[in-house]
């Protein structure tokens, strides 16, 4: 029973591998890069009562960060080839920086923590230093 | 009558399948594919075959059992007793699926299979691991305490399973009078959409006839497209991440209530509730959209329209 279960298992990984394989090879493209239009756009459809005030542009491209006009900031970052967004109060938030490079970890367990190379990062961080992440 | 495992003889049908959409979608610009996004789908559906053995196959087994040997009463294993369990499991289907997006402790293990940004045969396979050891089989048992075999009712639902594999396309655009009954990739399209007119719609599995009696049958809209996913998206396709991280929200939030009100909410209230309202309901994000656009009229893809897209 057990080495059917591996035989089986083997077989449906290597389905998967050329079923993933697959997809590769035909849908090979870039992740977006992410801008102001783009998280703009985004925050719309997700946040329509969002109002940003300012924008943290990573010069990669991998996400930015805005700062909304009730004091929430929201986080618009690259997944795949799709973008992911989320709305946080300031203290929803742990932020750091080092060498210009503003790290946001959100607190939720289903995102990650974005790395934004910005030349105001410094003073980004700034914004979050009298909040309390909870 | 013998009841096969036919989820097993379908795995080289959805391989052969997934191939044909694969190129087609390339061929006729309709649809998309991320590579590491239908990985993080087909990890899923191979660890949620695996799953069971962990202990919900041995629950399952043993509610079926106590269930049966309780039986009010005894149905034959006929062909007319077959189509009665399948119309009755499709009931059921309905409402195991509708409370799975009302209720968080069932949301938990079904987000899962919500959570992927694409819709294609590939997110039909991203199933849950948690399904089997969280209550579901509640939902089943009835059928079986009324008398069916409990064979049967695995058979059917096994048939209900394999129905929905080929409906998660964009390839298949309207079905004419098939609609009116039977579920298709347009209204489940409109089920795995996160655009606010969308959501909480078309819980069907196989016959699309309940969400029409039960009051909650959306048609897709041709001026607006889906889009897919939750309304907050993942940022990972780690399938660890993917499978648990609506269990350890609500740990999370367990942690921090303040009253067993809270705890109940958190656990069973609808997803996005919180006590204090800082987190957003579904029918919350349907009054925020009309609060902002202006009632029913207002359609998400006004939004899109106004702004370049992500590469596809």
């Amino acid at each position: 029973m057990v080495s059917n279960l591996v035989l089986e298992s083997l077989i449906s990984l290597s389905a998967i591998a050329v079923m993933v394989g697959l997809a590769w090879l035909i849908f090979r493209t870039p992740s977006p890069v992410v801008t102001e239009d783009l998280a703009r756009e985004r925050l719309a459809f997700d946040e329509p009562d969002f109002t940003p005030v300012g924008w943290l542009i990573d010069r990669d491209g991998r996400a930015v960060l805005a700062e909304g006009a009730d004091g929430d900031f929201a986080l618009v970052s690259r997944l795949g080839l799709d973008l992911v967004s989320r709305r946080y109060p300031p203290a929803a938030l742990k932020v750091s920086e080092q060498g210009g490079v503003l790290s946001v970890a959100p607190l939720d367990p289903g995102a990650r923590r974005v790395d934004l190379a910005a030349g105001e990062a410094a003073q980004w961080a700034r914004k979050f230093s009298g909040a309390v992440a909870s | 009558m013998e009841f096969p495992d036919i989820i097993s003889y379908a795995v080289p049908a959805f391989l052969v399948l997934v191939i044909v959409e694969i190129v087609a979608v390339r061929l006729m610009k309709r649809g998309r594919y991320d590579a590491r996004d239908s990985a993080s789908s087909l990890i899923m559906g191979f660890g949620s075959e695996i799953a069971p053995l962990f202990g919900g196959a041995a629950l399952v087994a043993a509610a079926f059992t106590a269930a049966y040997e309780f039986r009010l009463t005894t149905i034959p294993n006929a062909w007319w007793a077959v189509l009665l369990c399948f119309t009755l499991d499709d009931l059921r289907y309905y409402w195991w699926h509708r409370i799975s997006h009302e209720r968080r402790w069932f949301w938990a293990s079904h987000v899962v299979h919500h959570s992927s940004q694409h819709y294609n045969l590939t997110t039909a396979l991203r199933q849950t691991w948690t399904g089997q050891i969280i209550g579901t089989i509640l939902f089943r048992t009835p059928l079986i305490f009324l008398g069916f075999h409990p064979a049967m009712v695995l058979f059917v639902g096994a048939i209900n399973l394999l129905y929905q594999f080929w409906i998660h396309t964009e390839l298949i655009n309207r079905m004419g009078p098939f609609e009116w009954i039977m579920n298709t990739p347009s209204h489940h399209r409109v089920h795995h959409a996160t655009n606010p007119k969308y959501l909480d719609a078309n819980y069907a599995g196989t016959l699309i006839i309940w969400d029409r009696i039960f009051g909650t049958f959306i048609e897709e809209d041709q001026h607006e497209k889906p889009r897919y996913g939750i309304v907050k998206n993942l940022g990972t396709f780690n399938p660890l991440v993917i499978s648990f991280h609506e269990w350890i929200g609500i740990a999370k939030d367990i942690f921090k209530a303040k009253s067993l009100k809270d705890v109940l909410g958190y656990t069973f209230g609808p997803p996005g509730w919180s006590p204090d309202g800082s987190r957003l309901t579904s029918a919350m994000i349907k009054q925020r959209w009309a609060r902002v656009h202006g009632g029913d009229e207002a359609r998400s893809d006004d939004v899109a329209r106004q702004a370049p897209q992500p590469a596809e």
